[in-house]
C-alpha cells in the first residue's frame, strides 16, 4: 500500500475549498451576455384536465422571446423506471406544480408578466393525496393507460458477500404496503 | 422611485440606489456580483441566503435592501483574509462537511456568528445555531464536527 499515491490515502475534496469560499458558480449564479430569463407556468390544481391553452397574449408581450407548451415538443415519454413523464403536461395536470408552459424573456419581470398572460382552461378532476387511497379500486387514475395507480415491479437486487454473490428477486405487488424494501438492504 | 442606500459589504462601502421592494440577497448577488450568497427558497426557510448583518446571521431574502442601509454586511466572500481561508472554511473542507456546496456559505456564516459569541460550543448549541440552515446532502454530522473542531482548535491554541 505504501507505494500507492492515491489508494489508501486521504485526499481533500477537489472542489471543497472553492465551495467553502463561495466561489463555485452554480447555474443560477451565471450571468452570460444576452442571457434570457425563464419562468415555468405550473398547475394550481392537483388534478385537472387541460382543455385549452392560449399563449398568444404572452407571445406578443414586448421582451418575450419564446413561449412553449407540450404542443411544441416531440411528446417523448421518459422516466427513471416507467416512462410516464412528458416535459410539459400533455392533457392533464397531475399535481399542484405540474409544468404547463414555459417562457423565455429579456428579464425576469417580463417573464413573470408573460406567465400571467397565458390563459389556461382547466377542468377540475377528483384527486387523491394518500397512497393507500390511491391504490383502492375506483380511485382517480393518475395515468389513463394503467389500470391501477401502482406498479407491479420486479427488481433484481444483488447482495455481495466476501465468498459468494447472491441475487434476490423481489416482487412488489399493489396489495402489499409493508415496511420499506430498503430497510433490509440498507447496508449496501 | 429608487431609494439611496449605503451598504458596507465585507469592509467596502457601496452607495446604491434601489427600488424599495428589492431584497438584500438580490442586491448582493445582482448589483454587487457577490454570488457566494445563495438563493434557495427565497422565503426565509432554507438559510442558504444567510449573511451577517452587524454581526448577526440573517436571511438576506427577508431583508429589504433599504433595511440594510448603514449596516455592515459580511458575506462568505468576506471570510477569507488576503486569500487565506478562515479556520471554519478549512474545517469544513477537512472534515468533509461539504458535498454539493449550496448550503455551505450560509452554514459557515451561521457557524461564524455562533463562534463569535460562543467560542467553545457544545453539540447541542451548534445544532441549535445551524437549525435555520438546511442541508440536503450531508445529514449535518460532518458540519457539526467541522464547527466543533474550530471550537476545540481555539481552546488548544489558548492552552499553548
Amino acid at each position: 500500500m505504501s507505494d500507492l499515491n492515491v489508494v489508501g490515502h486521504s485526499h481533500p475534496q477537489i472542489d471543497g475549498m472553492e465551495k467553502a469560499m463561495g466561489q463555485t458558480q452554480f447555474v443560477s449564479d451565471l450571468v452570460l451576455p444576452n442571457m434570457l430569463h425563464g419562468r415555468i407556468l405550473r398547475s394550481p390544481y392537483p388534478h385537472a384536465h387541460i382543455k385549452h391553452i392560449d399563449t398568444s397574449r404572452a407571445e406578443t408581450l414586448v421582451g418575450v422571446k419564446a413561449v412553449a407548451t407540450y404542443a411544441d415538443t416531440p411528446g417523448i415519454r421518459f422516466g427513471p423506471r416507467t416512462e410516464d413523464w412528458t416535459i410539459f403536461a400533455r392533457d392533464r395536470a397531475r399535481f399542484c406544480g405540474d409544468e404547463i408552459a414555459a417562457v423565455a424573456a429579456l428579464d425576469e419581470d417580463t417573464a413573470e408578466e408573460a406567465l400571467d398572460l397565458i390563459e389556461v382552461e382547466y377542468e377540475d378532476l377528483p384527486f387523491v393525496t394518500d397512497p393507500i387511497e390511491a391504490m383502492k379500486p375506483g380511485a382517480p387514475l393518475i395515468h389513463e393507460d394503467l389500470p391501477l395507480n401502482s406498479r407491479s415491479r420486479q427488481g433484481m437486487w444483488m447482495r455481495h458477500s466476501r465468498t459468494r454473490t447472491l441475487s434476490m428477486k423481489i416482487v412488489i405487488t399493489p396489495t402489499r404496503c409493508t415496511r420499506p424494501i430498503w430497510s433490509r438492504w440498507a447496508h449496501w | 422611485m429608487k431609494i439611496p442606500i449605503m451598504l458596507t459589504v465585507n469592509g467596502e462601502d457601496h452607495r446604491l440606489e434601489v427600488k424599495p421592494n428589492r431584497t438584500l440577497v438580490d442586491v448582493l448577488r445582482e448589483d454587487l456580483g457577490l454570488t457566494g450568497t445563495k438563493k434557495g427558497c427565497g422565503g426565509g426557510k432554507c438559510g442558504s441566503c444567510t449573511v451577517l448583518m452587524d454581526g448577526l446571521p440573517v436571511d438576506s431574502c427577508l431583508v429589504l435592501a433599504p433595511q440594510a442601509d448603514g449596516r455592515e454586511i459580511v458575506t462568505i466572500e468576506g471570510l477569507a483574509k488576503e486569500g487565506k481561508p478562515h479556520p471554519l472554511q478549512e474545517a469544513f473542507v477537512a472534515k468533509g462537511a461539504i458535498q454539493c456546496g449550496y448550503c455551505s456559505p450560509g452554514m459557515i456564516l451561521s457557524a461564524k456568528a455562533l463562534l463569535d459569541e460562543n467560542p467553545h460550543p457544545g453539540e447541542g448549541e451548534i445544532r441549535s445555531a445551524i437549525a435555520g440552515n438546511l442541508c440536503r446532502c450531508t445529514g449535518y454530522s460532518k458540519i457539526v464536527e467541522a464547527i466543533q473542531s474550530c471550537g476545540l482548535r481555539d481552546r488548544e491554541e489558548k492552552n499553548e
